[in-house]
């Protein structure tokens, strides 16, 4: 199969005399098509790793379980699969094998036998994990991790030290099930992982959870593409984000490739795929009339050890006495510099709201609904509806609910980073 | 060490800084290989490997043609225009003979000149060459040759409203065989001779300058300052069909030398016909293409104000 990539960039290249910052959206898109490049893939390797502790037992398990088992029946023929459970340690309850009809019926017999206790130390599941994904180091390897719980205190240099050895090698979404997991904790893996953090307020959503996740893992069909971005000498990368479908820092990810050149991971891309990036550069500015190259942007993707370059994009800046052109700002760049804007205030205002900080969390909620009014990111103001009373949203005039179920103010945590495409034609 | 024209030059000049003549090999400015702001160098699309600044200005629109090494040519955007609306077309024959010279130049101030000046190059050349097959004698297949080259420049599709101009050009062709050099032109693109003996311009420009100076009327230097000095009056074009006929010229070439065509881009930097020949016989290579390159880079030398071609024959 082959795939088309696409890479456009946005910018408004005019910058004022002495002016060093270049900001650039660059839209990259995966097309089915006859005509890109052939990016096969050996196999997709999908990974379950399920919190077996004693928090879990009862409903929680019971759903988890029914969620597996539906899981291990979805999985296409053609893809692997493998299970690991965990609680104070990791359990293979059943190793990488091929998805058929026979390995599903005993890997689903296995999965009944699963008993919940223990406590938690998620560094152990993932090290399990690891050993899993590391046979089959040519597929598109991604997991799905479940927890209802916090990870012990005394995980912590263990986990960091694992999210580490595990970086690259596989991508992991991670769920929470109930109000009792961190958050943070959560996201700490996630991102590391390039994978996704959300909430399942009951156990019952479990499943359709778990469809959904299969679902995009199994669309994927080209693994370890990097973003490879060249910049002139003595610039510096102020930052680079993916910022749609949700914002993912990808700052300080960088691994260098020589001199100018660093690689940026993105993960695995599905056909028909569409995410954006936001490139702020700081160069030397040059005098009036000089054109530089600030940025070249390229997806570089790995198969069998053979790099491929896929698509390219140039960032550039252009310094001007004209001032009519200078000042204008990108559309896209606004716009995405606004929902960066937008997640931020949110985690400030809840941040403030759980220090009982009501003068600081409303003027932060406040703005947060100011600026999802403004871009049309409905989802967030949706989200944001439960944490706060609004008066008026295009001003920003809000009032902090007194009583916030602890499942919303963690739904809206966990999806402030999802933003809006700005809309098609502007108004 | 002093130049042709008398200044004195150092060891190390590039060209003299009096009259422009090259003073080093020429070659064709292909690419800049080295960024300007730090040395380091360009790649592919213009910009600095290293510090990514664009090299300017972009040097393109330099067109060669060789043949071989006796028929070359070169034609140049020149340093101040935007874009060049010069062109030339060679061939040669039967090994041998006839050789076929053609420089156009297009008349700014028309629609699509660069357009006019390719079409009409490109048709003569042609032309030429047919007539020459079927045995058509050399001032009749010019003559054709031109009216081909006018029905051309004449399809050429453009914004036809208001005072607009159509497409127009200069043009002087030349078809060479037997030692004789049978020349047509319009306008103000020439042809000279240049051989170690002699040398001399072989056309006279359709131009407003040559009318009132030939008239009697005032010198040629105070010409040469009057707005109108460049003005031409005859060309290629659909608003000069009447009178689009050329004049003609049989030059016999007496012995070893140089035929040179060239638009005005080149001659206005020179004085006349004899330093024409020093900048030839300085050239410091003696091929046609190396000769083209010494003309056209003394022109871009001593300003480069407006698009340079040359073709060059050696005989
Ligand atoms: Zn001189
Ligand atoms: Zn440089």
């Amino acid at each position: 199969m082959s795939h088309q990539f696409k890479a456009e960039v946005f910018q408004n290249q005019y910058l004022p005399q002495g002016a060093r910052e270049v900001d650039a959206i660059m839209t990259i898109t995966v097309e089915k098509g006859d005509s890109g490049v052939a990016t096969g893939h050996n196999g997709r390797l999908f990974g379950i790793i399920c919190d077996t502790s004693g928090s879990m037992g009862g409903d929680k398990i019971h759903a988890a379980k029914d969620a597996m088992i539906k899981i291990v029946n979805l999985l296409p023929e053609d893809a692997h699969f493998f299970i690991v459970t965990g609680a104070g340690k990791a359990n293979v309850v059943f190793p990488v094998s091929p998805a058929t009809t026979e390995k599903k019926q005993e890997a689903i017999a296995a999965i009944k036998s699963t008993l919940a206790n223990g406590g938690t130390l998620m560094s152990t599941w993932l090290a399990q994990a690891l050993t899993q994904f590391k046979k089959m180091p040519s597929a598109v390897r991604q997991a799905l991790l479940l927890t209802d719980g916090q990870n012990d205190d005394s995980d912590e240099k263990s986990l960091k030290k694992v999210l580490l050895e595990c970086e690259g090698v596989f991508q992991c979404d991670c769920r929470g099930v109930g109000t009792d997991w961190r958050v943070a904790q959560l996201q700490e893996i996630a991102s590391k992982l390039l994978g996704t953090t959300d909430i399942i307020p009951s156990a019952a959503m479990i499943e359709s959870d778990f469809r959904a996740i299969l679902e995009k893992a199994m669309s994927k069909n080209v693994s370890d593409v990097a973003l490879r971005l060249w910049t002139p000498q003595g610039a510096k990368v102020l930052f680079c984000k993916q910022v749609s479908p949700d914002i993912v820092d990808l700052t300080h990810r960088h691994k260098p490739v020589k001199p100018q050149m660093v690689d940026y991971p993105t993960g695995a891309w599905g056909s028909n795929e569409s995410r954006d990036y936001h490139f702020c550069i700081e160069v030397n500015p040059g005098n009036i009339g000089d054109e530089m190259l600030a940025g070249r942007a390229s997806l570089v993707y790995t198969l069998n050890g053979t790099e491929t370059k896929v698509a390219e994009a140039r960032i550039l800046a252009t310094w001007t006495d004209d001032e009519a052109k200078s000042t204008k700002i990108d559309r896209r760049v606004a716009h995405y510099t606004g929902q960066a804007e937008l997640a931020q205030s949110i985690q400030e205002g809840l941040e403030a709201r759980a220090r009982n900080d009501i003068e600081l969390a409303t003027a932060k909620l406040g703005k947060a609904v100011k600026l999802a009014h403004e871009s049309g990111n409905e989802a967030t103001a949706k989200l944001l509806k439960t944490v706060v009373e609004i008066e008026d949203a295009p001003t920003g005039t809000v009032r902090l609910k007194r009583e916030v179920a602890k499942e919303d103010a963690m739904a809206l945590e966990t999806r402030s980073t999802k933003t809006t495409r700005i809309a098609k034609s502007p108004n | 060490m002093q130049c042709i024209c008398g200044a004195s030059i150092l060891a190390d000049d590039k060209f003299c800084e009096e009259c422009g003549t090259p003073l080093t090999a020429s070659k064709p400015p292909t690419a800049i290989d080295k960024c300007e702001k730090c040395g380091a160098g360009i790649d592919s699309e213009g910009y600095c490997c290293q510090c990514g600044f664009r090299q300017e200005p972009p040097v393109h629109d330099w067109l060669e043609v060789i043949i071989n090494s006796q028929l070359a040519g070169v034609s140049d955007r020149g340093l101040k225009h935007s874009r060049n609306e010069d062109f030339l077309a060679l061939q040669q024959l039967n090994d041998s003979q006839p050789n076929i010279l053609v420089v156009c130049d297009g008349v700014s101030s028309s629609e699509k000149p660069d357009l006019a000046a390719k079409t009409a190059a490109e048709t003569t050349c042609l032309a030429l060459a047919n007539a020459w097959e079927i045995g058509e004698n050399s001032a009749s297949a010019i003559k054709s040759a031109f009216a081909t080259a006018l029905a051309n420049v004449c399809n050429i599709s453009y914004r036809n409203s208001g005072d607009l101009e159509p497409p127009s050009t200069t043009i002087v062709a030349a078809i060479v065989q037997e030692g004789i050099a049978t020349i047509g032109w319009l306008g103000d693109s020439r042809a000279y001779w240049i051989s170690a003996h002699s040398h001399q311009q072989l056309t006279q420009d359709d131009s407003w300058l040559t009318e009132v100076v030939a008239a009697g009327k005032i010198s040629e230097a105070e010409a040469r300052l009057s707005p109108k000095a460049h003005a031409i009056t005859r060309w290629l074009g659909a608003d000069a069909v009447e009178d689009a006929v050329p004049s003609i010229v049989k030059f016999t070439i007496p012995d070893s030398g140089y035929l040179i065509l060239c638009s005005d881009g080149l001659w206005n930097y020179t004085l006349d016909a004899a330093h024409l020949a020093n900048l030839v016989q300085r050239s410091p290579d003696r091929d046609a293409i190396g000769i083209s390159r010494t003309l056209v880079e003394f022109a871009r030398n001593c300003g480069g104000h407006d698009n340079i071609t040359v073709a060059v024959l050696c005989l």
